[in-house]
């Protein structure tokens, strides 16, 4: 029970870290937190069991993700300019499955993110779903990371900032 | 209600449009009327009513529509409305079913807009119901036409047959369901649906707009231009999507040699002999699987054929290469639903599909790491426009540039703006039909 206890507090920590990254645009120590195969996937069809089933509203490994990052940086990111301020919430954070063997975590959590640009404040939400594989004492890295946003079917406003 | 103040053929000038008809609600009205009302307009592809009882809904302009394969599996189209109290029939984007079922009273309707059922029908007696046959039957979509699988439809009698309207775009259908060794295109999946701040004809306009590439594009372009570089400097292997991102920085010089031809009836398409695509990698077995099916000439009469972006007035966006199309679906004057579609080549390497949704997540997602600054720029002209200081939109670039004309159409510069204008004398000319 202890361990549990122990290891879904580091867990949170971590996902508290990661989201924390994008809310401060750290995007170099963002990237950091995923392994060198990693993938990040958000479905457009919450119910395909694997990504290249059908379109997604993001599917990238992280060559994928390093363009989006690198990108931020580029003074002529029009829509970005100016830039959006973020705010993430974790929460519902539980541990569905743990490998000791592996050293995996399969982790369900759920968030919100408020973003606002421009006069214009909206609201995003969904289930996080991570693949961490834990190395040295107390570090992961995010194997996996596949983002259920809740709003996937209706006419959707421009994603400028990950989950 | 229309705005009786502005007369629709008094906005087009022969190389400049008033800003008005990007943000004016009565313009906006009248369109929906004499141009998405008026003529053909895409509703969906043949591969989603693969079957009896297979439908879709969509809209054309304002109107919610309903696309049905009947009993006797003949495609129909009717208006998304129960006759009774006209509650919205269907209510979701698509499915099988054997009969309409509206949920508001239990009145139900064959696949044919006839009635199936209604409770208690005798209340019905010597009421007059039945006299007139729009209380009693779905109101059809007159005109309802497929080529090569596409299907559009016309609320009400086009100005010409599907082919005549097409014009040479037939060309790039064609090479779009030629480059399926069985000939076949299946849809897949759902689409995006991204929503624009912007008036459609923006995102029309955008398709063909050569000189935008060098204002709008650096952020993309130039990050994966150098992140390419560095992958190959550390040795590293080359990325598809990197690769797809890079091709969007090209030289102005570079864009106007890749020419763009102004087609009959509003229709347009840039590229032809060459196309940011055209440097892609070969998609292993697929030259040999459409030589298989069709023989080494006429594969490479297909292969050759490198049509950019194909505008299918008012608001298709056919991309051969990339086999995918978008529909603008315009719902305010500064509102329009981005809808893209991908579909599968049937017959060719699963690789080609993957690639092609790899683009498409690219440049037409909500997340898309290409179109959020075409989108950017676009609100920025929404909005400069909406200041309106009576100054009109310049179209006059490339006007007196040498071209080639053919019978199919007039070969332009690829930084000419004569593709827009075609667009504006189509509006103008719809805008201002009789009837």
């Amino acid at each position: 029970m202890e361990s549990i206890i122990n290891a879904t507090f580091l867990v949170q920590q971590f996902i508290y870290k990661e989201q924390r990254c994008i809310d401060e645009k750290r995007w170099n120590d963002w990237l950091d937190l995923f392994s060198d195969d990693a993938e990040y996937w958000i479905p457009l069809d919450n119910s395909d069991e694997s990504p290249g089933q059908s379109l997604s509203i993001v599917y990238e490994t992280k060559i994928g993700m390093e363009l989006r990052c690198r990108r931020y940086a580029h003074p002529l990111l029009h829509a970005q300019n100016p830039p959006s301020r973020t705010a993430h919430s974790s929460a519902n954070i539980m541990l569905d499955h743990i490998d000791e063997e592996k050293n995996s975590y399969v982790v369900h959590a759920q968030f919100t993110m408020h973003e606002y640009r421009l006069n214009t404040q909206k609201t995003w939400a969904g289930n996080m779903l991570y693949h961490l594989q834990k190395f040295g004492v107390n570090e992961f890295k995010i194997a996996r990371k596949k983002v259920e946003l809740i709003d996937t079917e209706g006419e959707m406003e421009t994603i400028n900032v990950l989950f | 209600m229309n705005n009786p103040s502005i007369d629709p053929g008094s906005l087009v000038g022969s190389a400049e449009v008033d800003g008005r008809v990007y943000t004016d609600q009565g313009v906006f009205n009248l369109e929906m009327e004499k141009i998405f009302g008026a003529t053909w307009v895409y509703v969906g592809h043949e591969s989603q009513l693969s079957e009896p009882g297979a439908y879709i809904a969509t809209d054309i302009g304002a109107k919610p529509v309903i696309l049905v394969k009947d009993s006797a599996n003949q495609l129909r189209a009717f208006h998304n409305r129960c006759p009774h109290k006209g509650s919205r029939l269907v209510n979701n984007a698509g499915g099988k079913m054997d009969r309409f079922l509206c949920n508001f009273h239990n009145y139900s309707f064959n696949l044919d807009g006839s009635v199936a059922a209604i409770p208690l029908e005798d209340a019905y007696e010597n009421s007059g119901f039945g006299a007139c046959e729009k209380v009693t039957r779905m109101v059809s979509v007159p005109h309802v036409e497929s080529y090569r699988g596409f299907i559009f439809a016309a609320l009400k009698q086009p100005p010409m047959d599907l082919r005549s309207w097409l014009s040479d775009t037939r060309a790039s259908i064609d090479n779009l369901v030629d480059r399926s060794p069985e000939g076949r295109l299946e849809v897949v999946g759902r689409p995006f649906k991204w929503i624009n701040h912007c008036n459609w004809k923006m995102l029309v306009e955008n398709l063909v707009d050569g000189m935008h590439v060098g204002g709008t594009h650096p952020s993309i372009g130039q990050t994966a231009t150098k992140f390419s570089n560095d992958l190959k400097k550390n040795n590293q292997p080359a990325s598809q999507l990197v690769e797809m991102a890079r091709s969007f920085w090209q030289s102005a010089e570079w864009i106007r040699d890749f020419g763009c031809t102004v087609l009959a009836n509003g229709h347009s398409y840039n590229g032809g002999k060459v196309s940011i695509h055209s440097q892609y990698d070969e998609i292993p077995g697929y030259a040999e699987a459409l030589k298989k099916a069709c023989g080494e000439a006429r594969t490479n009469d297909i292969l050759s054929l490198q049509r950019h972006n194909t505008c299918i007035y008012p608001n298709l966006h056919v991309k051969c290469l990339i086999q995918k199309i978008r529909v603008f679906k315009p719902i305010a004057p500064n509102k329009t639903v981005v809808e893209a579609w991908v579909f599968r080549l049937v017959g060719a390497p699963d690789a080609l599909l993957q690639r092609s949704m790899e683009y498409a997540q690219m440049l037409d997602s909500p997340a898309t790491l290409v179109s959020v600054d075409d989108h950017e720029v676009m609100i920025r002209a929404q909005k400069g426009l909406e200041g309106d200081v009576g100054a009109p939109v310049s179209m006059h670039r490339g006007r007196t540039r040498p071209v080639t004309e053919d019978e199919n159409g007039i070969h332009c510069e690829g930084d000419s703006e004569r593709a827009f204008v075609s667009q504006y004398e189509m509006w103008q000319k719809l805008m201002t039909a009789e009837g």
